[in-house]
Formats: structure tokens, C-alpha cells, sequence
């Protein structure tokens, strides 16, 4: 085998393994789209809101502007709730920015059109690889849920309605985002953050999504930093 | 129709610079800001867990969300554990049904 032949190999392997991960995750994140296309059939201009799939590529964003939009709260009402549950993609696009300073402007635009939680969660956790290996796991993972996640949602808009009445279903993405916090627990620094945010979380609970996000958020990062500062 | 139109535009386009942004600017961002976002990510993934959880509604049982609280307790113990998501994922279903049928019976 030459060398060519090796690195190639190599670098399938990084993509399968990325897709191989994130197939799980799709499963159950299936009930979720589900729910996402019946809101988007329910919309005022489903085709709008079907083609939102992948430029919001978030689904409580999603369903929260549309359901926003039900009630007929306005546009910038409406804009606002979705820019602020969205708003946890900059954390995750400035801390992938070390694996992409060599990557040209193509690759960067590629890996922020499949961004979202699981496919940064799932890279996130993969400490021990290299930068270039990390990219390729990403693509693999990204690229599965950016054609999974809006297969789902437009399977949705035609038997949405019946996982409504499936509360279990409801559970299934919690449950599926707690596999990929987890890993990170087993660090000091990690178990202060999920520790800080998950308290937050609870007396935040009443509070609107955005808002409280971007406390749990606050609250994670000022605990792993000061653990780190201590630790170091 | 224009209203919804107008605001999943803004929503999409604010969605697509909030991940474009700083990936493009990747050269100017420190290793320590890398790091802080990092934790928050990870926080945010958690609150939406906790959230998620919080909110459960099921009109068909009283106590839904101390039952979701275990159930989902139950599948991220094996996660712990190591066992796989949809390892996780079915035990903490199964662990829902069997609660959710029991609550049903005691009350």
C-alpha cells in the first residue's frame, strides 16, 4: 500500500466513523423532526418554513418561532425568540476555530452549514485526535445529519401529528443530549460546568429559553474556569 | 404569510452568522476564548437537557416530570457507564413506561 493509499484509507475512516456516530443519534432525534415538520406544516407558508430547516438548522428554534409565530406576536417578537435559542452556535463556532485556522474558506463555510449541538458535541468529545482527523470525524457526522435531520422534519409534515400524542417521544432528545454531555463530565472542570448549569437550568426554568441559555452558558464557563485556574 | 416569511429569514440568516463568523475570523481567536466557549457549549447542552426534562408534559399521568426526572436518570446512568445512546435511549423509554404504568395503577 503507498503512502497515498494509507492517508486516503485514513481519512475515509475519520468520515465513516464521524457518520457512524451520529447514526444513533438520528434515531432519536427522529421523534423530535417528527415534531418539527408537523409545526411546519401547521404554518402560515409551510414551503418557507421547510426551506428554514437548513439555514435555522436548530430544531427548538424552529418549532419556537413558528409556535411564536401562531400566535401572532409579530415578526421581530417572533425573530428574536429563534436569534436567541440559536444564539449557543457562536460558542460552538469560536470553540472549533483552533481546528480550522489552516482550512480554507470553503471548508470553514462547509463545516458552519452543518454546525449544530450534536455534530459539535460528537467532535467536541474526540480529545485524542489530531486537528485534520478531527475535521474529517466532523464532516462525516455533519454531513449524516444535514441530510438526516431535513429528511426527518419533511417526513413530519406528513405523520408528524401522531408523535404529539406519544409523550415518551418528548424525552428522547433529552436523553440523546445527555449521551454527548456526559464524556465531558469525566473531566474537574467539565462536572463544575454541567454542575453550575444544570442548577441554573432548574431556577431558571419559568425563565424564556434564550435568555436562560445564555445564563447556564455563563454560569458553566465561570465554574470550569475558575476549577481550571485552581487546578492548574 | 409575509410576517412568517420575514421572521424565518431573519432567524435563518442570524443562525447562519452566528456559526460562519467566528470560524471565519478561526486565526483570530484566542486559545482561551476557544477553551471559555467550549464550557459554554457544553453548559447550554446541558440546560437544554435539564430544561427538556423540566418541561415534560403528560396529560395522561400525574407526577410526568418526576417520572421523566428518573427515567432520564436511568438512561444517563448508563451513559455513565458507557453504554451507547440507544442503549440509553431505550432504557430510559422503558424506564418512563414502567413508571408512567405504575403511577397509573397507584392513583
Amino acid at each position: 500500500m503507498t503512502q497515498v493509499d494509507a492517508a486516503t484509507r485514513r481519512a475515509g475512516g475519520e468520515l465513516a466513523a464521524g457518520a457512524h456516530a451520529m447514526t444513533p443519534m438520528l434515531v432519536a432525534f427522529a421523534p423530535f423532526g417528527l415534531l418539527v415538520g408537523a409545526a411546519v406544516a401547521a404554518s402560515e407558508s409551510p414551503a418557507a418554513a421547510w426551506l428554514s430547516t437548513w439555514t435555522i438548522y436548530g430544531g427548538a428554534a424552529h418549532l419556537a418561532v413558528l409556535d411564536v409565530l401562531q400566535r401572532d406576536t409579530g415578526v421581530l417578537g417572533a425573530a428574536l425568540v429563534g436569534l436567541l435559542i440559536n444564539a449557543r452556535m457562536v460558542a460552538y463556532s469560536v470553540s472549533l476555530a483552533p481546528y480550522w485556522r489552516e482550512s480554507s474558506v470553503g471548508s470553514k463555510v462547509a463545516a458552519a452549514a452543518v454546525l449544530t449541538d450534536a455534530t459539535w458535541a460528537l467532535a467536541h468529545n474526540r480529545d485524542e485526535a489530531s486537528a485534520r482527523a478531527r475535521r474529517r470525524f466532523y464532516f462525516g457526522a455533519g454531513v449524516t445529519l444535514w441530510f438526516g435531520w431535513p429528511a426527518l422534519v419533511t417526513l413530519g409534515v406528513v405523520v408528524g401529528r401522531w408523535v404529539q400524542e406519544v409523550p415518551v417521544a418528548a424525552l428522547l432528545p433529552s436523553l440523546t443530549l445527555g449521551t454527548l454531555v456526559v464524556p465531558q463530565l469525566r473531566t474537574r472542570p467539565g462536572l463544575a460546568a454541567g454542575a453550575a448549569a444544570a442548577t441554573v437550568a432548574v431556577f431558571t426554568v419559568s425563565m424564556d429559553g434564550g435568555v436562560a441559555l445564555a445564563l447556564c452558558a455563563a454560569a458553566g464557563a465561570t465554574a470550569a474556569a475558575l476549577v481550571q485556574r485552581r487546578t492548574a | 404569510m409575509t410576517t412568517t416569511v420575514v421572521a424565518l429569514l431573519l432567524v435563518g440568516i442570524g443562525s447562519v452568522a452566528y456559526r460562519l463568523l467566528p470560524l471565519l475570523g478561526a486565526a483570530r481567536v484566542p486559545e482561551q476564548v476557544s477553551r471559555a466557549a467550549g464550557w459554554a457549549g457544553m453548559s447550554v447542552i446541558t440546560a437544554v437537557v435539564v430544561r427538556g426534562v423540566l418541561h415534560h408534559r403528560d396529560d395522561s399521568m400525574p407526577w410526568a416530570v418526576p417520572v421523566a426526572v428518573v427515567s432520564v436518570a436511568v438512561g444517563l446512568t448508563l451513559a455513565v457507564r458507557g453504554r451507547g445512546a440507544l442503549v440509553v435511549l431505550a432504557a430510559g423509554a422503558a424506564s418512563y413506561l414502567t413508571l408512567s404504568a405504575l403511577v397509573g395503577l397507584l392513583v
